[in-house]
């Protein structure tokens, strides 16, 4: 009996070594969108797309949805993180729908080559904000290949961008509205009267 | 004893075996095996679903209606359009003529519906393209003796002194006393008509007298030969329904043989022909002209054709049996013929065609290897030395074969050695495209998804040789 609960608590301390032990972390390959959280209504800014934590990345494609009745976007690039291994091919996609989305996206090395590792930019979007508001940057369709042409999964993430009214309109707003204050103080019914 | 009896009723009533269990039963599958001949032939192409195999196959789907809806369209007016350098089209979304023009004058296929027709469009049309005594109408070939075809030939007789011409098994009480083909004759004859060369194929059916013609036209100066169908709907008669499948299956030999790559039917809705035209008015005519499909695509059109008619004749028939026609293709795989890769890949509506012979010849007078096809329907060869990409051709041929109650067609395809480049550029081209579209190209769906991505994209890209970058 004796024996058996040593036996018992030698498996029950290796379990608890085993799940405490630490081990090589390996971590999820990320796709993410970066870039301004905030920005004024009528100008230019970039979004980048981002691998990191990528193992042989050979290939991808993505769609990117977002709200075409505030932002435009007026062109994709490619970024150098595939580039670094050598030639590749590049579309930078089409945008269509209701919402507009960008679909098929893609670049992919060209020849019997190994893919890049790391972290690095897939993509450089160029978009032109339309009006006040806020919109979702997302990611879909999201496609990863490594060199054998095998799938590589990951985890994607999402962007929000709030564009807001340029300067100018705000120093209209607030002389607009100091203006009214100003009124209304001068007007007979809006003076202070002081008892 | 109750066996013995249904048997000799089964042979007893030999003209009426509509009534006999087993002959309805192989009449049945016998209808059936075509109808989906029909479908699979058609490769999926929507043009070829929407136009040929919809049309020709309106009988044997018990959807006839389909046909009486464009036969409303008779009314909607085409104006002249050009499809060549010296053809044109006017008539009606339903039914027109082609109008040829040459240095001797004018040729038109069918005169239209009537003289009233004729004299407000047809007349000033001609007139506009230069109509005149030193350019007169010279001839018009009838493709059959309907009047939606024949109807304004008395007055293109009579009034610009046109000859008719006509399959003579038509043409009893014609007024305009056409000049006629031998209909019975069902050879193709090449003829010269006021200076136009035509092939001349009786091709009954239709009528007794349909004939199709083959016109030689030119493409931006280049001779192309467009084929004209002689007529559309099937009739339920047995005997007519076997002289149309005659007719469908010599139509197919001389498109064929004579490498036709352009068609078209004077009822415009029936192959997909008013699609074309409307296509040229909206964007202009284009070169190559819009009207020219290809060799590959008309063959299969016409087998599609060949199989409802078959089909329908299953129906009204059930004595007769004929083999199933299979469309094949024949495909290089993707990045080949390329200067250390030589293979291409043998299907069909139904799947890979394996143990097939395939042959590969370098341009038109060099090597030839034959290889057989595996599991996959996929040929392989050993690549000749000095195999030269953006130089030699490379021209793979499947003869065709036959097994019980099939007839697998041949097929033939040619490409330019490439490293893979054109390939990588044209999949680029159509990412996004899908199955059952018309940007989709099966060859280049190389993982078979049914959607072009950067899977098949990537696929062609590691065949590309190291360091090429292909101007991408």
């Amino acid at each position: 009996m004796m024996m058996f609960s040593r036996l018992l608590a030698t498996s029950c301390a290796a379990l608890m070594l085993s799940i405490l032990a630490p081990v090589p972390a390996q971590a999820i390959p990320t796709v993410t969108l970066s870039g301004p959280a905030s920005v004024t209504a009528g100008s230019r800014f970039t979004v980048d797309v981002r691998a990191a934590d990528v193992a042989d990345l050979y290939a991808y494609q993505f769609d990117l949805g977002f709200d075409s009745a505030m932002f435009r976007l007026d062109g994709a690039e490619e970024g150098g993180f595939l580039a670094s291994a050598g030639p590749t091919l590049f579309d930078p996609g089409t945008v269509a729908g209701d919402p507009d989305t960008l679909s098929f996206l893609f670049a992919t090395l060209l020849g019997p080559t190994a893919g890049v590792e790391g972290d690095g930019i897939l993509a450089t979007l160029h978009f032109t904000s339309l009006a006040v508001g806020s919109s979702v940057f997302e990611l879909g369709n999201l496609v990863l290949l490594d060199a054998g042409l095998n799938d590589i999964p990951a985890a994607i993430g999402q962007l929000d961008v709030t564009a807001v009214p340029e300067p100018a309109s705000w120093a209209l707003i607030l002389a607009g509205g100091a203006l009214l204050v100003l009124r209304r103080w001068r007007s007979p019914g809006g003076r202070r009267v002081h008892a | 004893m109750k066996t013995l009896k249904t048997l000799l009723k089964c042979s007893a009533l030999s003209t009426a075996l509509a009534v006999c269990p087993w002959a309805q039963a192989q009449s049945t599958a016998e209808f059936q095996r075509h109808m989906e001949a029909s479908t699979r032939n058609t490769g999926g192409d929507p043009s070829l679903v929407q136009s040929w195999r919809a049309f020709y196959c309106n009988l044997p789907d018990d959807n006839n209606r389909i046909v009486l809806e464009q036969r409303a369209k008779n009314v909607i007016r085409m104006p002249l359009t050009r499809l060549f350098d010296d053809v044109w089209y006017i008539g009606s979304e339903y039914v027109g003529t082609y109008i040829i023009k040459n240095e001797r004058g004018f040729v038109m296929v069918d005169s239209g519906n009537n003289a009233q027709e004729v004299e407000t469009y047809t007349v000033p049309a001609l007139r506009s393209l230069g109509l005149s005594a030193s350019l007169p109408l010279n001839a018009v070939l009838l493709t059959h003796g309907h009047g939606d075809h024949d109807g304004g030939m008395n007055y293109l007789r009579t009034n610009l002194g046109a000859i008719a011409y006509l399959g003579a098994a038509d043409a009893a009480g014609k007024a305009y006393q056409p000049a006629t083909w031998v209909s019975t004759d069902r050879a193709p004859k090449n003829v010269t008509i006021a200076g136009v060369p035509v092939t001349v194929l009786a091709t009954p059916g239709h009528t007794p007298g349909a004939t199709a013609y083959v016109i030689e036209a030119h493409d931006k100066g280049k001779p192309v030969r467009l084929f004209v169908s002689g007529g559309s709907s099937m009739q339920a008669a047995a005997p007519l329904i076997r002289d149309y499948l005659d007719s469908m299956e010599r139509t197919y030999a001389l498109v064929k043989g004579q490498k036709i790559d352009s068609a078209s039917n004077p009822h415009v809705y029936w192959d997909g022909s008013v699609n074309l035209v409307k296509k040229i008015q909206a964007e202009g005519l284009r070169s190559p002209s819009q009207f020219i499909i290809g060799n590959e695509k008309l063959l299969r059109a016409l087998a599609v054709g060949r199989e409802c008619t078959a089909a329908w004749l299953a129906r009204q028939d059930a004595a007769t049996s004929v083999p199933v026609w299979r469309v094949s293709a024949l495909d290089f795989l993707p990045a080949t013929p390329a200067p250390n890769r030589l293979a291409a890949r043998l299907s069909n509506g139904w799947g890979p065609l394996a143990l097939q012979q395939v042959s590969f010849r370098v341009n038109a007078d060099g090597a030839v290897c034959t290889a057989t096809t595996d599991a996959s329907g996929v040929a392989t060869c050993p690549v000749p030395a000095g195999l030269r990409a953006g130089v030699d051709r490379v021209t793979a041929t499947f003869e065709g074969g036959t097994g019980p109650g099939i007839v697998d067609l041949g097929s033939e395809t040619t490409a330019t050695v490439d490293f893979g480049c054109n390939d990588l550029l044209a999949v680029k081209a159509i990412i996004g495209a899908r199955r059952n579209t018309a940007a989709y190209v099966p060859r280049l769906d190389v993982d078979g998804s049914g959607v072009i991505d950067i899977r098949d994209v990537s696929a062609i890209a590691r065949l590309i040789p190291a360091g090429l970058s292909c101007n991408a």
